[in-house]
């Protein structure tokens, strides 16, 4: 209770009890006399109910303005968080809250169920590219493709220019690959991690640090007041291993009972210090319900729980699991922690910042909606540190954490609907006060035509562009210099679209990666665009045709077309490479087709200033493999390429423009042939 | 055996009164009252609870003498619903809402009147406990007196312990 609370409260009180003294004393009066004028035998006419009722009014009123004072927590102490009123996010603050949220949620309809269970948690890989911090080295070299500077993302694949890290995705290994200074390759021994899964590695000076997690089977028991249910349920268990890269000794070890959906290793720009902050995603039908993390350094391992009033829940919210978001401190393994109940689906963090996003349905008056909502967490990467700042739910859903960006203090995102088809823009900015995300701009009207949904977003400071397709690929250009009137400033036109922009330079130069289309809107292939963002049409195309000569027939695709962290992109140097898997089949005979499968590396050269902007490609070829295993990536260091998948290694010279080496790794069908299906 | 022979023309009023809680018997045998009397019998034992009753009949059938500027009127005490003093004027109200000036001062009107149950609740006003319908206490440690009739009257700060002894809230003293 406020101390206005409390003086409102008590004046209230003391009304109700001089109410309440005056109609005491009314009836012992008026009992009184009834009883005199009865000992006198007086007939007098009876007191009409409604007088006592009358006389209590002012005893009813009062008292219902107390309690409903009292009761409606108007003057209840806010909940603050770091000198923010809360007005969105509660703490649970027990287990018996949060177990009543859960149950509160699953006695909604199995259909909410369904649909908030199947938007998420699709890509566990996160995204992005740029040039990644290369400090330390003389050597040239092209990291992954980030989205924000200063903001590293996992990937598969990591370098300092050095040693080339490769975690051979589902096989349990990584890859120590060192480059000798004449560019060959020195493979060192595999790093076993044991029954540890990963996708995700990340590299610093002094540290490789893999993120992956384990599989647990949980037995699980339901009552529903008759009968018992069981079954397993898969959980995952979410580990960080930390490993000391001149010893490759496990340095640091944190495992949890959640997934680890996605994360960034920050690096604050001032103090060098380097934080990881991991999101990760808790089942709830686990009987301990708060996060557990369990830390083994130099032997100890010590277990803690995250507590109830650091985890949080929003009203409107469904809570279906528990996202928490981890902070950990790559000097002194540090580590803070904040959750709040409800799912995440995408996330997008900066320097200072990280944005969860929730895609969710609601279905009202026959309609099914899709909705966001968007928690900012702010990052002290020198502690570590995370700390809620606020939330805003909007319409629409966001496709990936490129449809977000922060710039000087605004948080720009772009969602779409599907029911009707319809896009919009938000410019929002974190309330001073509360726990609220204000609106202070928003394009809700000209993005994309009619039936078009979004397809690709990037940011660039001041500017903003946002591709939408059903036949056609507008790419539109957004004026953001004033947060409050965003501008739509042009529209480019073409076939085909764009699933992937790269800012190519200050020049209003964006080179677009996706997919070509016929008139229909089918796609017909992968395409590179290069375009000039003040003209209405794009520079130049170049096509990867899905049909070749006569009588093959081939179909294509590449991982970089949903996971721009496959792209290798380096402006500077003028190169965007990924790589491209094809099937071919060719008529060897009327009745008799030959299939083989094809994996390359394109490397294409960008001049904006040339006649032909886009180069033809370099192609690297693996050797056709009787297995699904395409090349991962591809790594540039001191201009050679070095292709990477879980077969071989080539490296290319692009002085030379020949392959310099090639190196066959060994791997789990060379030990176990039999599962291979060889003709 | 109790036996209380009262007039006959009252006979109806006290049956009303005592009927409905006692069990008695009407007489106007020669032999047991005289002549345009007549007899209520019943049990000795009610004898304390009917006395007041009795009394109070009493003193409904009580009159007294009131100095007008027209000389003397006799009233019936029931009939008096208050008195208020206005300048030099006693004016008695009625329960018909008739008016009476009366040239008695009020003090002396008090003791008249105080043994049958009116007491002073202000400088200016007597008012009969009989004819009070309920009491509505107020902020002011005043209260408010309603009357049969409607009227309201005013109890003053210093009169209501008087009236609180008169209705018997004060058990040291007034009326029971």
């Amino acid at each position: 209770m406020t101390l206005f609370g409390w003086i409102i409260v008590s004046i209230v009180s003391v009304v109700v009890v001089v109410f309440g003294v005056r109609f005491t004393s009314d009836i012992i009066w008026n009992r009184k006399l009834g009883k005199f004028q009865k000992s006198q035998s007086v007939v007098v006419p009876k007191i009409p109910r409604l007088y006592w009722v009358k006389r209590s009014y002012g005893l009813i009123l009062s008292s219902l303005v107390l309690v409903t004072t009292v009761a409606s927590g108007a003057f209840a102490i806010p909940n603050m968080l770091d000198g923010r009123v809360l007005l969105n996010a509660t703490p649970v603050g027990s287990k018996d809250r949060l177990e009543q949220l859960i149950a509160d949620t699953s006695s909604g309809n199995w259909w909410s169920d369904f649909f908030n269970g199947g938007m998420m948690e699709d890509e566990v890989l996160a995204p992005e590219v740029d040039t990644a911090a290369g400090d330390a080295t003389t050597r040239d070299y092209i990291g992954t493709n980030v989205q924000v500077e200063g903001v590293d993302e996992a990937d598969i694949v990591k370098t300092d220019g050095y040693t080339i890290y490769y975690a051979t995705r589902y096989y349990n290994e990584v890859r120590i690959l060192d480059i000798n200074d004449d560019g060959t390759v020195d493979p060192q021994a595999n790093l076993d991690l044991g029954d540890m899964y990963t996708d995700a590695l990340y590299l610093t000076d002094t540290q490789l640090i893999v993120i992956g997690y384990v599989y647990t089977s949980i037995p699980y028991t339901y009552q529903d007041g008759v009968d018992y249910y069981g079954w397993a349920y898969t959980s995952y268990s979410g580990a960080v291993y930390v490993y000391n890269r001149e010893t490759m000794e496990l340095e640091y070890k944190l495992e949890t009972d959640s997934n680890f959906y996605q994360h960034r290793l920050v690096t604050d720009p001032i103090s060098g210090k380097s934080a990881l902050y991991l999101v990760s995603s808790k089942s709830l039908y686990t009987d301990e319900l708060r996060p557990e993390y369990s830390e083994t350094q130099d032997g100890n391992t010590v277990t803690s729980y995250l507590g109830y009033d650091s985890i949080f829940y929003f009203d409107d919210v469904p809570v279906y699991s528990m996202t928490v978001v981890t902070g950990i401190s790559l000097d002194t393994y540090e580590m803070t922690s904040q959750a709040f109940l409800g799912n995440v689906s995408e996330i997008y963090a900066s320097t200072d910042a990280i944005y969860t996003v929730d895609n969710y349905s609601s279905y009202t008056l026959n309609t099914w909606e899709s909705h966001v909502q968007i928690v900012k967490y702010a990052l002290d990467v020198d502690h570590a540190s995370i700390t809620y700042v606020g939330q805003k739910e909007l319409t629409g859903y966001v496709g990936d954490q490129y449809w977000m960006d922060e710039y000087d203090g605004y948080f720009r995102i772009v969602t779409s609907s599907w029911n009707p088809i319809h896009n919009d823009l938000y410019i929002l900015e974190e309330d001073d006060e509360t726990d609220e995300l204000n609106l202070v701009g928003s394009i809700t009207d000209g993005l994309g035509n009619l039936n078009e949904s979004v397809k690709s977003v990037r940011f660039d400071g001041d500017t903003g562009y946002v591709v939408t397709f059903e036949q056609h690929d507008p790419l539109y250009t957004i004026d953001l210099s004033d947060p409050n009137h965003p501008v739509i400033t042009s529209a480019i036109e073409e076939p085909g679209y764009s699933t992937y922009l790269h800012i190519w330079d200050d020049d209003n130069h964006v080179i677009g990666f996706g997919f070509s289309a016929d008139d229909n809107g089918f796609a017909t292939g992968l395409k590179i665009s290069a375009y000039d963002t003040t003209q209405e049409l794009p520079l130049e195309d170049y096509q990867l045709n899905n049909q070749d000569e006569e009588g093959v027939y081939s179909y294509s695709y590449s991982e970089a077309s949903y996971n721009p962290k496959a792209l290798m992109v380096s402006p500077d140097k003028g190169i965007i490479a990924f790589p491209i898997m094809s099937w071919r089949s060719t008529q060897v005979s009327t009745y008799e087709w030959e299939y083989d499968y094809v994996s390359q590396y394109l490397v294409f050269y960008i001049d904006f200033s040339a006649d032909q902007i886009i180069s033809d490609p370099i192609v690297i070829s693996h050797n056709p493999s009787a297995y699904y295993v395409g090349i991962d990536r591809g790594v540039y260091i001191n201009n050679i390429i070095y292709t990477l998948s879980y077969n071989e290694l080539v490296s290319f010279d692009l002085d030379s423009k020949s392959i310099l080496e090639t190196i066959v790794f060994q791997t789990y069908f060379d030990e176990n042939p039999g599962l291979i299906y060889v003709d | 055996m109790l036996k209380i022979i009262w007039n006959k023309e009252e006979v109806e009023n006290i049956k009303s009164k005592l009927s409905k809680d006692f069990d008695l018997i009407l007489t106007d045998d020669p032999n047991e009252v005289p002549l345009d009397k007549v007899g209520i019998i019943l049990d000795d034992s009610n004898l304390d609870k009917i006395r007041p009753i009795l009394e109070m009949m009493a003193i409904e059938r009580s009159q007294v003498l009131f100095q007008t500027p027209h000389g003397y009127v006799q009233l019936n005490v029931k009939d008096i619903s208050y008195l208020e003093a206005f300048g030099e004027d006693i004016y008695l109200h009625g329960i018909d809402m008739t008016n009476q000036i009366i040239k008695q001062p009020l003090y002396q009107l008090e003791e008249i009147l105080r043994p049958y149950h009116f007491v002073r609740i202000g400088k200016s006003f007597i008012v009969n406990i009989s004819k009070i319908r309920y009491i509505r206490t107020g902020f002011n440690a005043k209260l408010d007196i309603e009357l049969i009739s409607g009227t309201h009257l005013e109890v003053s700060r210093s009169f209501v312990k008087d009236f609180k002894s008169a209705i018997g809230i004060d058990k040291k003293g007034g009326l029971k």
